[in-house]
This record gives structure tokens, sequence and C-alpha cells, in this order.
């Protein structure tokens, strides 16, 4: 990734972030995150964590085996 | 009443299936992709309505019935065979061609089936078919895991016909109709039939377990038709089942954590089949009219960009011979148009907007929110973010970047990339005019997908799904492992039950046959010659002369006797 992308991204980051504060939400399903500024930057990024430590976790301790797990006598 | 005469499309399909093999090689492709667009056009122009009635016994059966629910999900499948054969178009095996068109015409005679035995019909040629395209591969690995799909089709196969059979003894008829929720016990043997084709968690391990192990081009079929012909039937039968809110958004979650932990690319793909159809099978659980739409829509939608993930896996593996993350890396500047055409499908089931993902999927999210599901409606977002992580992220950056792998791919022809610029194209075209699929929807919805704070919220949680990948991107490699699901169950006991039964018992009477056999021969060679129990060795058979005394132990004998007699008298007198 070079410079310029990164660069881009950001903008359109920031830009995402502002976007949701100014916006006013949908009327019809007013649930409670839409009063958190940022909900879903955090959200996004504490939700991929999450799904990766506790998919981890549950391989580590229970789901991974070895490759020839059914195979081997 | 039928309405005219018209040809049925799974027939166009079936006739063409059963032709095909008759055919001269060249011609065959040709024709493979012929049959496919004659039934979208006839899907297309058919008027709604009963187009055929049959008489079995005492049932009237209506084997072609359409309408607008029916119609889209029958043109996706003929639009999805199409690109499939179009995929497949260099593949000159009469049973893999002929195969891929048996699916489809199961697929669109479930669809289009009026009346449950019907519908039974097409649901088992589908079982049958799509097992042909695993077997297909030709390793002993897809033989053994075709066999294990099969049999647990065949399962389901039966729980649904159990139902059918229990449903038309209660009175209930063989039309096709919804049932209504709770329902007795044929509605929940029905259910579970159907749910099991839909990859419904507990009854999903079949999939991630067979649809790695098909054949390149045999998995895109797959991938398109079995499940979304299930969550058709879910849609027609279920709709407003509530159980299947929760079981929706169960799998949707579940997809994308075992989805994490797989290296296998295309079972990251299989497990993100369970995921999606998770929206679907949530939104056949809500049953509003916008639900319905939504589940439709994503199904569709879902349909074209998952195919076209298939077709990317399989055009890497094609090309290398390779199917792990751990194996796979580098590939960017050798495979640039595979990289970006996969990664305009993983940016649709990720939900980019511009893309169909985004305006399918924030259907039913949406249908969620307007149902006051809020707790579901946020799982399903996260679920999204799971999506994106592994099959946005996670698998291009170990398969085109990440450790150089060092593989030199194989050029591919050009009939696989065409199939993948025709599933694209659908990609880009819904998304930037959703109004072309929203038409087709079974019901009259307006939805409007591009309002500002969904594009502020969709681009949030992308962009900062990313920055979490990028930053741990080091800690998420993958290891060289399997991952263990639900088919742990039938497969690890069946090594025991082998054991037991096939290993252990084949022992048991080895022993009693070598004891008979020993006691037998034994007391055989003792019948030919019983001195042996006296004596270690001897001759095999017995011979009088062998054991006859000598002439002078007889005379010794005697007079001994007489010396022994004279003695007593002696003695005695």
């Amino acid at each position: 990734m070079n410079r310029l992308r990164w660069a881009l991204l950001g903008i359109v980051a920031i830009i995402s972030l502002l976007g949701g504060l100014a916006m006013p939400h949908d009327p019809v399903h007013d649930a409670w995150w839409n009063h958190i500024p940022g909900f879903f930057a955090l959200f996004g990024f504490f939700g991929c964590l999450l799904i990766a430590v506790f998919a981890k976790l549950l391989g580590k301790f229970l789901l991974q085996k070895k490759e020839d797990y059914y195979d081997a006598e | 009443m039928p309405n005219d005469l018209i040809f049925p499309p799974a027939m166009i399909m079936l006739v063409g299936a059963l032709l095909l093999p008759l055919l001269p090689g060249n011609y065959r492709s040709f024709i493979s992709l012929l049959i496919p667009l004659l039934s979208l056009y006839i899907i297309w122009v058919m008027p709604s309505g009963n187009h055929l009635a049959l008489d079995l016994m005492d049932y009237h059966l209506y084997p072609c019935k359409i309408d607008q629910l029916s119609r889209i999900f029958g043109i996706i499948f003929a639009l999805i065979t199409f690109i499939g054969c179009l995929f497949a178009f260099h593949i000159k095996e009469k049973g893999q061609q002929s195969a891929a068109l048996l699916y489809a015409a199961g697929a669109l005679g479930v669809t289009f089936a009026g009346d449950f035995i019907t519908l039974f019909v097409f649901w088992e040629l589908m079982a049958l078919a799509s097992t042909c395209l695993i077997w297909a591969r030709g390793t002993r690995e897809s033989e053994r895991a075709a066999m294990r799909y099969l049999i647990v089709h065949i399962f389901g196969g039966g729980l649904l016909f159990a139902g059918i059979l229990a449903h038309t003894a209660e009175g209930g008829g063989i039309l096709i109709e919804k049932l209504t929720y709770p329902g007795s016990l044929p509605s929940w043997l029905i259910l579970t039939g159907v749910a099991l084709n839909a990859a419904a968690v507990p009854l999903h391990a079949w999939l991630p377990d067979a649809y790695p192990r098909a054949t390149v081009t045999g998995a895109v079929f797959l991938s398109a038709l079995t499940t979304k012909t299930a969550v058709y039937v879910l849609l027609r039968i279920f709709p407003g089942w509530e159980i299947l809110i929760t079981l929706g958004v169960l799998m949707a979650l579940y997809g994308v954590v075992l989805a994490f932990l797989a290296n296998d690319i295309r079972e990251i793909l299989a497990y993100h089949i369970i995921s999606q159809v998770g929206y679907m099978v949530a939104g056949a659980g809500m049953g509003t009219q916008i639900a319905i739409n939504g589940a439709t829509a994503h199904a569709f939608s879902h349909i074209l960009y998952k195919a076209l993930l298939f077709m990317g896996a399989g055009a890497v593996i094609q090309a290398t011979g390779k199917s792990k993350l751990t194996e796979l890396g580098g590939l960017a500047e050798k495979q640039p148009l595979v990289l970006w055409l996969y990664m305009i499908g993983a940016f649709s089931i990720s939900g980019f907007p511009l893309l169909n993902g985004f305006i399918s999927k924030s259907m039913v999210v949406a249908a969620a929110g307007e149902a006051h599901h809020n707790i579901a409606m946020l799982l399903m977002l996260l679920a999204s973010v799971g999506t994106f992580l592994s099959v946005g992220l996670k698998l291009p950056y170990f398969t085109w970047y990440g450790n150089r792998s060092g593989l030199t791919p194989l050029s591919l022809p050009n009939n696989m990339y065409l199939g993948m610029i025709a599933a694209a194209f659908f990609c880009i075209l819904h998304g930037i005019i959703p109004g072309l699929l929203y038409d087709m929807l079974p019901y009259q919805a307006h939805f409007a997908p591009y309002t500002l704070p969904h594009l502020a919220e969709t681009s949030q949680i992308l962009i900062f799904t990313f920055a979490a990948f990028w930053i741990f991107r080091k800690k998420i490699a993958v290891i060289a492992t399997i991952t263990l699901d639900i088919d742990w169950f039938y497969r690890r006991p069946a090594k025991w039950a082998q054991r037991i039964f096939l290993e252990d018992l084949e022992g048991a009477f080895n022993k009693v046959e070598a004891l008979t056999g020993d006691g037998v021969r034994k007391l055989s060679m003792l019948s030919k010659n019983p001195m042996l129990i006296f004596a270690k060795s001897g001759e095999k058979y017995f011979s009088p002369d062998n054991y006859r005394p000598d002439i002078q132990t007889m005379i010794l004998l005697a007079l001994y006797s007489f010396a022994l007699f004279s003695l007593w008298g002696l003695l005695s007198h």
C-alpha cells in the first residue's frame, strides 16, 4: 500500500465519521446505538478483533487438529 | 388449470442433460450454453399460473407453477447455470457436463413445483446430480466426501418425504402452500428436511465437507443451487416462522467464526455460504414483505458473487494445484485479472457500496430493524464484519500477497475469465442500478439503499475492520490444520464403527476360523493315526506293522508270564 492509497483511505474514513455525526439517523428505526457517535467505527474495529480472538481460542482449545486427523490410525 | 401449452424449464434442462452425452465432443460445450439460455428465456416470458396438470393415481400434480417469487429464483438459477457452463466450457467430460445440467434441472423443478410430489422428485434429483460433481474430482478424498454428502442428503430427503407423507395423511393435501406456525409434526419434519439443504446449523456440516473437494467447475454450480433452492422453499412454505430468525442469525455468526479457522480457500468460501444463507433464513423467519423481498434479493446477489468467488478460488487451484492459504502467496503480479475479478466478488459479499451485496444484504438488516429485532440486527452487522475479514481481507491477502510461495501459475483457458467477467458484470450492474433487481422482487416495496446514514455506517464498519486487520495481520496468519465441525459426530464414530463392526468382527471371525481349522486338522491327524496321542512323533497314517511288537518280545513275555504263574503256584501251596 503506497502513501497515496493510505491518504485516500484516511480521507474516506474521516468523511464517513463526519457523515455519521452530521446525518440524522433513519427515523423508522431508532436504536440506542444511533446516539453513540462513531459507533460503527468502533463496532467494525472491535467486532473484527472479537471474531478473530474468539475463533482463535475456539480453534486452539477445541477444534483445530492435525491435517491427518481423520486418516490417522 | 393450465393456461396454455408451454415447455417447462426444468424439462428443457432435463432433456438437454440427457441429450448431451449423445452429441459429439465439439458441440457439447456449445449446447450446454444454449440450454440454460433457452430455459432463461422461457422463465422470463412464461405468464404466471399453472402450466401443466398431471394425474398420479388420485393426486393432481402441478409440475410447472410460476409466480413472482418462483420466477426470480428461476431466472437466477438459469442465469448461473449459463455462467457456470461458460466457466466450464473447456471441460470435455460428458459426465460432468451432463450432471451440471441435471442438477440445474432439479433446482428449476423444485422452484416451479406446485405440489409436494414434484418437489420431492426434483429434490432427490438435485442430490444425486450434485454428488456426481464432487465425485468427478476423482481423488480418494473427494470420493469419500461425495459418499458422506450423498448419505446426509438421502437422510434429509427421507425427513422431507416422511414429512410430506405425514402431512398428506393429516389431510393437508399435496399442494405446496404456506404452513402455519408453529405447526404439527409433519410441518417440522418438512422444515428439518429443507433446513438440512439450507445448511442450517447444526445440519450444515456436509457443505464445508464436500464443496472444497468438488471439481473446480462443479463447485460453482454447487455454491449456487442446493442451499438457495432450500431458501426458496423456506420463503414459500415457512415465512414468518420465528424460530428461523434465531437460526438464521446463528448461521450468519457460525459461518464467519468457522471460516476464520479454515485453511482451504474454498472451505472459507463454503463457510461463508452458511453465513450468507443465514441472512436469508432470518429474512424468511421475519416474514414481512420487506424481509421476503430482502431474502430473495440477497439470494439473487449471493448466487452471483458467491459463484464469482468460487470461480476465482477455482482459478487459483486450477493454475497452481494448491488450495491452502499456508501453501499459497505472492500471486498478485502473476494473476492480476483473477485477483481483480475475485475482489469484485469479495467486495460484493462484504457489502461495499456500488456492488450488489450492499443493496440486498442491507434490505434484510433493515427488515430486522423495522421489525424491532435489535439484537438480530446488530449480530447480522457483526457477521458482515467477519465476512469482510475472511473473504475480503484474509483470503486475498494470504493468497495473492503475504509470503511468497514461489508458485508459477499455469495459464487458464479464456472461457474461465469470461465466466468470471459475466458474474462480475451482474454484481456491478445491480450495485449501480438496484432497480433492475428490485423490480423483479415478489412484493412491491420501496427500499432506498443509498441513503447517507447507511453509506456512513457501512463505510465506517468496513474501514475500521480493515484497520483492525492491518494492525493485527501478522497474528491473524493461518496455520496448517483442519477444523473439526459437526461432521466429527459421524466421521469419528464411523472409524470406531468400522473398527467394531468390520475390523474387530473380522478379526474375531478369523480367529474362530483359525481355531476351528486347527482343531479339525488335529482331529483328522489323530483319526488317521491315534497312536500320536502317546507318541511325540510318528507316521502320518496308522499302520499296524509299525506298532506290532517283535517276536522276541512275545516269546519273552510268554516266558515271563509262565515264570510268574509258576512262582505264584509254588508260593500258594
